[in-house]
């Protein structure tokens, strides 16, 4: 009996030992799933124990045995109690990993506690008003979860909305509760009966006779509305989606299903009133078809799953209505476990994408009309086949509602999924496929419904009487009819007022979906700037249309200017890639050609990011140490070297110099009010609802990842479609009026010309022009980088829609005039920079603390202005600047140091093997390791190994470049077939291409994701738990399917022609300066295995374009060992030996495992030296893991397996810490710890006498490699402008990226917890540090010769440090195009390693 | 011009506008798409061009980076579509760097470089 009180008991109270012992977060979670395991041990053996007793009490009772207080267990009861304890501890579980370094990881502990223990006793109580309680402290702790990121809006508005909705069902079920104990006296749930028969027979006084029964009833499902997000209360679940994602996992498994548990356990008094029956019917139906309707217009998955959820609740409110409780209960649970793992894994969509576009695509080996056939036949036959050996050779039954549902529903997604499963299957020889489609459409539909036979069967029929058939049987058929008819009459309907149905029903939905808009007026106190006036300064704009003759040539070159203005404007931000091959860019990149210092000033202006560390973080690395003061002197006076020539000011009993005083004011001067902020634009932003709703049809249109319902007309561009769609779009007249709806549709069908009428109706003159084109890109910046993207950089063959950034930036003006007609800015909304007073103040400020601090006695204002003159040279900016400076001096001296040794020069002997690793930091930890074993010599070269190539996997239509971005590749590579024979694994790609088809249909139509949500919801649910709480088991049980569905044995096929191939052989021997050849030459390139990381790309190869680098080096490596190939090259001079052969291999950068690749080809008297160093690798990834781990928070013995872990935010830190770049031989670096820290690249002077490769090196791999470290350096500095935010919050949106929450702008660069943990920062924000080994005058000349290059340097984006000779000092090459001598700031220093960040 | 358009018209060809634009690789696509907006049928690309001037050397085709040299697109517009793919690509020169060269020129399939890609106003 005590096991009942367990079940609630465990997660409250270990929340409140929580709250009382305050132990430190991850011994919060620790403790939180201890609980929750507890409980769930509890519930099923209290589950075990009602198989033989019908119900468990433990209460308090009055004299009458009518319960007081206490708990209660029916089956029902029961099952949810498990449900509910079993999703909290997958979530507690799941955030103790994927919140750690949040810093409300204890809270959210004790919240989720809370809510999974007052859950139960909502299951569990046996009294109302016991329920009462527990259902008033779910909704409480809920909202205290939805607010997790408080004070970010997002999270403050949907815990308000939360909060309100939440507050109409509290106080609904409140006052039922109340009613129910004043009027019949008590609510003892073990029995109802009594308290049903008593309030129906007392009548509310007045003229309508109602039974209190009814009031009580409808107080009820309103209650369970409310908490259930059915229309029309259902905004608020929505907006959860900006609630971590455990979160939104606990909230879609448990809480939503209030009105299923509320109905069943009071099913007495629902049961007897046939209006509150109707009510719920009423309104599950609604939404049903509502939310329903949404989920298959949105893009993003968050959204998309959370419309889904209230679809589903709305379905199983019907259920509950006509009288198929059993039925609903079984829906409830499996959705309940379908939306927890849907959510939890939501951050594995982009991955997805990716490896959906290499599964085969094929047209359908069967014509339509025998598909179609086969999708609604089989499983039609199967479901009349089932359903009579049920009842009549079983004597099993459904209830008539039971039956119809799950008849309809059942056929409708079998049907489904078996369309879809043939449609994506490809053509012959793959009968086995379709077979297997056609054995699944018959198996699915009677396992489905003996699933749910069995399921009511073991209830029982106190559980399938509960609720009567309120809504009887010709009712529900009847809506089912009619749901059919609409959607049949608006898919065949033909002709224009077809079409016309179909884009309002499309922008309807759409619309219902979006997030509301913003209030429309502007906010008092936002920035407005100055707005030049058309013509009379009348503040509308003119939106008549002009006449035809002044629309003649003078209009075409205004349009053609405001297209390259356009152009220009969106310059001012760097282009972002799609996430499924995330390349690293200098977010800045669109300053680049500016000095740092000017570019960061830009960057604060017109983006409001923060552009440094915040001065309180430099001054803790100044306490570490970490930045000595000599680096501070140093910086100092790099400065203002003039600050050195000012003379001392007196100040009490000594003179100041001015470098002291300044010192002095950057360890502890008054810091700006700002300078802990978070980075963002500030203020309200000028036209919060225009960008909302401008962001809500960007995702729509881009969806790359096929939402079942795409935008119409996409193939005409943006803003011809949206256009199209706005036609019929009420939330566009909503937003800008009668009179600006119809201004939009006058305006000519070409963004560039109705972008040049939307910017004369704002009164924008040709002076102004790219100014204001500048404040409108960086409205949505992520959207506009994008479309940066789109315009510049996206293949010429890149499947999906593209965005470009004059049709975004027309949509926003055309917005803008017709809903703020007033004004056009030409400043940014961003005004980050201290204005002009505040930074007077501050200057003051730091002047008055400076004298107080130095000086005790009286000061003059001779003193005052000298001080004053001094620290007026040093604004707040440059103070950050002058720590930047500090901090690098630091790095540069400590790495210098290290490398100011005389060059050893190579190995002596030949050495065993070569391994040839990418650039890539990572690569330098696991090379060292490696050389420390045998005889082993390592080199650095791009990733990609020289070979621009685009690859096709084998079995896939589709080609991807794996080169650096810089290079447009030519020619495709692909792979094929190592033998010839039929390959037994080949299906398995194509097995999945159908199942993805299959799920997708299922998904995305009207009537079939509501059987698929319950049924799939038994195998998806058990198996994230695992993969959750057991995540080493089911690493282990995945062993024997992955090698199952292991590659089979294949080769490269090089695409490019026999001359290019000669020359970038030679051209990757000549760079890297290989003099000899070892019998056995890896190439090994790279990647990272992560699960559910939306931003997995980023950690792939970023010479290969951000993908696996294995591909590149197979290519290279069957180039490499072509002796055609070899043969030309040894005509040229560069031969290699006969007995070298070229290995591919690929390092997986989380596990710091080796695999060779190609195994089969490599020849039989290299297999001794092989093993071994296979071997010696394994040594070597032990060693380097466990080197990472140090840095990396968390577990360090799971080091190697946390990329398989879906709850892991952080799988790895390699490329965290990245500063340097080193290109030379290796003998130059060999054996130094460098941490991980550098790019390595091999260069020899004396192997390139023209200066070729050097060219090379300093035009591509640098550029890549100052690109992660900008990338790196704006992400840690500016998480909320050019970082893409907590990773909990992400919601991937159509295949390409991630908004923070519900659909917005795209965020841009890498996620918070990629460069950080808690307050704690994982990467030193520093510019990029290149070393180099060669003639200073060879450098020279490439940099002359290179313009990108030369700004790099001389505007200070890279420090460049080189020597000639390998005995030679180290010489600085200055901005102004000295080279000094490098010295330490501190002489005696004396480096002994690169310390991690 | 009238007297080319006279030779051009005695040998059997339609006199028109060529326009040639050496800017950096990395503006190239904005080049294309101002030609293609401003009515222009096609164009002609040169990539990894090499010379000097007015900013010093500029090196030819590198390795690894398509975008870092200079390139030149080269397209032919009917006469009076010349002003108008001027006036986008000398706006565009306002704040970048490059050149632009427009010369007067005869063709012989007319037909290859006339079609308008923009469409009329005010339609929808």
């Amino acid at each position: 009996m005590w096991l009942l009180l367990l079940v609630p008991a465990l997660p409250l109270v270990a929340s409140v030992v929580i709250v009382l012992a305050r132990p430190a977060p991850t011994t919060a979670s620790r403790w939180a799933v201890l609980a929750a395991a507890g409980a769930v041990v509890a519930a099923v053996v209290l589950l075990g124990g009602l198989v033989a007793s019908a119900l468990w009490s433990l209460v308090l009772t009055d004299d009458r045995g009518r319960a007081l207080l206490g708990l209660t267990a029916d089956r029902v009861g029961a099952v949810l109690a498990l449900l509910t304890v079993l999703v909290g501890l997958v979530i507690q579980s799941f955030a103790a990993r994927a919140l750690e370094g949040d810093p409300g990881q204890r809270r959210f502990a004790v919240l989720a506690g809370v809510l999974t223990g007052s859950t139960a006793l909502v299951a569990l109580s046996a009294t109302g008003l016991g329920l009462a309680v527990g259902w008033v402290a779910t909704g409480a702790a809920l909202v205290g979860l939805v607010g997790h990121h408080r004070p970010w809006p997002q999270a403050v508005d949907a815990a308000s909305r939360t909060r309100r909705a939440f507050a109409v069902s509290d106080v609904a079920l409140v006052v039922a509760v109340l009613i129910m104990v004043l009027v019949a006296g008590d609510v003892d749930l073990r029995d109802l009966a009594p308290t049903a028969s008593s309030l129906s027979n007392q009548r509310l006084p007045g003229p309508g006779q109602v039974s209190w029964l009814t009031v009580t009833a409808m107080l009820l499902v309103v209650a369970g509305i409310a908490r259930s997000a059915l229309v029309p209360v259902h905004r608020w679940l929505p907006a959860t989606i900006a609630a971590p994602t455990p979160v939104s996992a606990l909230l879609h498994a448990g809480v939503v299903n209030g009105i299923g548990v509320l109905l069943l356990r009071f099913s007495p008094i629902v049961g007897a009133s046939a209006p509150a029956l109707w009510l719920a019917f009423v309104a599950g139906t609604v939404t049903a078809l509502l939310a329903t309707g949404v989920m298959l217009v949105r893009t993003d998955v968050k959204g998309g799953l959370a419309w889904s959820t209230a679809g589903q609740m709305g379905f199983m409110t019907v259920q509950l209505a006509v009288g198929a409780p059993a039925a609903a209960l079984f829906h409830l649970l499996g959705h309940a476990m379908y939306k927890a793992a849907l959510f939890l894994g939501a951050g594995g969509a982009i991955s997805a994408q990716r490896r959906a576009r290499h599964l085969p695509h094929s047209p359908a080996p069967l014509p339509r009309p025998a598909r179609l056939a086969i999708a609604v036949l089989v499983p039609a036959a199967s479901i009349a086949v089932t359903m009579i050996v049920i009842t009549a050779a079983l004597g099993a039954r459904l209830t008539v509602a039971s039956s119809t549902l799950v008849v309809v529903f059942g056929w409708l997604c079998t049907a489904r999924l078996v369309n879809g499963w043939l449609r994506a299957a490809t053509p012959s020889p793959s009968p086995s496929i379709v077979a297997l489609g056609v054995l699944a459409g018959a198996a699915a539909p009677a396992g489905y419904i003996a699933a749910v036979v069995a399921f009511e069967a073991a209830l029982g029929d106190a559980v399938s009487e509960a609720l009567p058939a309120a809504v009887g049987a010709t009712w529900l058929w009847a809506t089912l009819a009619l749901a059919a008819i609409g959607v049949a009459t608006l898919w065949i309907a033909g002709g224009a007022s077809g079409a016309r149905w179909r884009r309002r029903l499309y922008v309807a939905l759409v619309g219902a979906g979006a997030p509301p808009l913003a209030s429309q007026s502007r906010p008092s106190g936002a920035p407005t700037s100055p707005v030049r006036r058309s013509g009379d300064g009348h503040p509308r704009p003119d939106t008549r249309m002009p006449p035809a003759a002044a629309r003649a040539i003078p209009d075409e070159l205004a349009i053609a200017a405001v297209r390259a203005d356009v152009t220009t404007a969106s310059q001012l931000i760097a282009p972002s890639w799609p996430l499924t091959s995330f390349v690293a860019v200098n977010p800045l990149g669109g300053f680049a050609h500016l000095d740092f210092d000017e570019a960061c000033a830009r960057a604060r202006r017109w983006f409001g990011a923060t552009t440094h560390l915040s001065l309180e973080r430099y001054r803790a690395l100044h306490r570490s140490g970490e930045i000595a003061d000599a680096q501070l002197h140093v910086a100092i006076l790099a400065s203002d070297p003039g600050l050195a020539s000012i003379a001392p000011v007196r100040l009490g009993e000594r003179d100041v110099n001015a470098t002291e005083l300044v010192r002095r004011d950057l360890l502890a001067g008054p810091t700006p009010e700002d300078d802990q902020r978070t980075d963002g634009r500030a203020g309200t932003p000028r036209s919060a609802s225009v960008d909302a709703y401008v962001a809500s049809w960007c995702a729509a249109f881009i969806d790359e990842a096929g939402a079942a319902l795409g935008m119409p007309d996409r193939d005409l561009g943006f803003f011809r479609s949206w256009r199209r769609l706005a036609e019929v779009d009420p939330r566009l007249r909503r937003l800008v009026g009668h009179h600006g709806h119809a201004w939009v549709m006058g305006l000519p069908q070409d963004p560039a010309a109705a972008l040049q009428r939307a910017l004369d109706a704002l009164g924008v003159t040709e002076d102004d022009r790219l100014d204001a084109l500048r404040a409108l890109v960086v409205r949505l910046p992520g959207w506009a980088a994008l479309g940066r993207w789109a315009d510049e950089w996206a293949p010429a063959d890149h499947p999906g829609p593209r965005l470009g950034v004059l049709d975004l930036v027309t949509v926003v003006a055309v917005l803008d005039v017709a809903s703020h007609p007033r004004a056009a800015s030409t400043e940014p909304e961003a005004e980050s920079e201290l204005e002009p007073e505040r930074e007077t103040a501050q200057l003051d400020r730091r002047i008055a603390w400076v004298i107080e601090s130095t000086s005790t006695g009286p000061v003059t204002e001779e003193q005052r202005t000298g001080v004053a003159d001094i620290l007026r040279r040093v604004p707040e900016p440059t103070r950050a600047a002058i720590w930047l400076t500090a901090h690098e001096g630091g790095f540069r001296d400590r790495l210098l140091g290290l490398l100011q040794r005389v060059d050893p020069g190579p190995l002596v002997e030949r050495p065993a093997a070569q391994l040839v690793h990418c650039i890539d930091v990572r690569s330098e930890v696991l090379r060292r390791h490696l050389e420390g074993l045998g005889p082993y010599e390592t080199f650095g070269f791009a990733g990609f190994f020289g070979v621009p190539t685009r690859w096709r996997p084998l079995g896939s239509d589709a080609a991807e470049a794996r080169c650096p971005v810089l290079v447009t590749p030519r020619h495709t590579s692909g792979e094929a077939l190592a033998d010839n024979s039929w390959s037994s694994t080949l299906p398995i790609p194509r097995a999945l291409a159908a199942a993805r088809g299959a799920a997708h249909d299922a998904k995305g139509s009207l009537g079939s994701p509501f059987a698929l949500a319950e049924s799939a919801g038994w195998l998806l649910g058990p198996a994230a738990a695992l993969r959750t709480v057991a995540p080493t088991f089911m690493r282990r049980i995945g062993r024997p399917w992955r090698r199952l569905a292991a590659p089979p044995r294949t080769r490269a096929v090089v695409g490019l022609p026999f001359d290019q191939q000669v020359l970038y052989a030679e051209a990757i021997v000549q760079t890297m300066g290989m003099r000899r050849f070892a019998p056995l030459i890896v190439l090994c390139g790279h990647r990272s295995a992560t699960v559910n990381n939306p931003h997995a790309s980023s950690l792939d190869c970023g010479a290969c374009a951000g993908a696996p680098g294995g591909a590149s080096a197979r290519v290279a490596a069957a180039v490499l060992n072509d002796p055609a190939v070899r043969e030309r090259l040894a005509e040229g001079g560069t031969s290699i030996n006969e007995d070298a052969w070229f290995v591919a291999a690929e390092h997986e950068t989380v596990s710091d495992r080796v695999a060779i690749l190609d195994r089969h080809l490599v020849p039989g008297r290299l297999a001794g030296a092989l093993a071994q160093l296979e071997r010696d690798l394994d040594i070597a990834g032990a060693r380097t893991a466990a080197e990472r781990a140090v840095r990396l928070p968390g577990d360090p013995g799971q080091v190697r397996h946390r990329g398989r872990d879906w709850a892991q935010v952080r799988p790895e830190w390699g490329l965290a810490g990245n500063a340097a770049m080193v290109i030379g031989p290796r003998s130059v670096t060999r054996e130094l710890p460098l941490a991980g820290r550098a790019f390595l690249h091999d260069y020899r002077a004396d192997a390139d006498p023209d200066g070729t490769a050097l060219e090379t090196i300093l035009t591509a791999p640098l550029i890549v490699a100052q690109w992660i470290s900008a990338q790196y350096y704006f992400s840690t500095v500016s998480p909320g402008v050019f970082g893409a935010g907590d990773k909990m919050v992400h919601n991937p949106v159509g295949g390409v990226g991630v908004t923070l929450g519900d659909i917005g702008d795209l965020a841009m660069g890498l996620p918070r917890q990629s460069v950080a943990f808690g307050d704690l920062l994982g990467h030193d924000p520093l510019r990029l540090l290149a070393v180099v080994q060669a003639p200073l005058e060879r450098i020279e000349g490439i940099m002359a010769r290179n313009r990108e290059l030369r700004d790099l340097v001389e505007q200070r984006w890279i420090t460049v440090a080189g020597r000639s000779h390998g005995h030679e000092g180290w010489s600085l090459r200055s901005p102004s195009g000295t080279w000094q001598t490098w010295h330490p700031a501190e002489h005696q220093t004396a480096p002994i390693a690169l310390e991690p960040p | 011009m009238s007297e080319q358009s006279e030779q051009s018209a005695d040998r059997g060809l339609t006199p028109m506008t060529k326009i040639e634009v050496i800017m950096d690789g990395a503006d190239e696509a904005a080049v294309r798409s101002l030609f293609l907006g401003a009515g222009a049928s096609g164009y002609t690309a040169v990539t990894g061009v090499s010379g000097f001037g007015h900013h010093g050397h500029h090196q030819g085709r590198m390795l690894f980076n398509d975008r870092a040299s200079l390139s030149m697109l080269i397209t032919v517009v009917p006469n009076d579509r010349a002003e108008v793919v001027v006036a986008g690509i000398r706006r565009l020169l306002d704040e970048r760097r490059g050149v632009l060269f427009v010369t007067p020129t005869a063709v012989s399939r007319p037909e290859y470089f006339s079609e308008l890609s923009t469409e009329q106003e005010g339609q929808h």
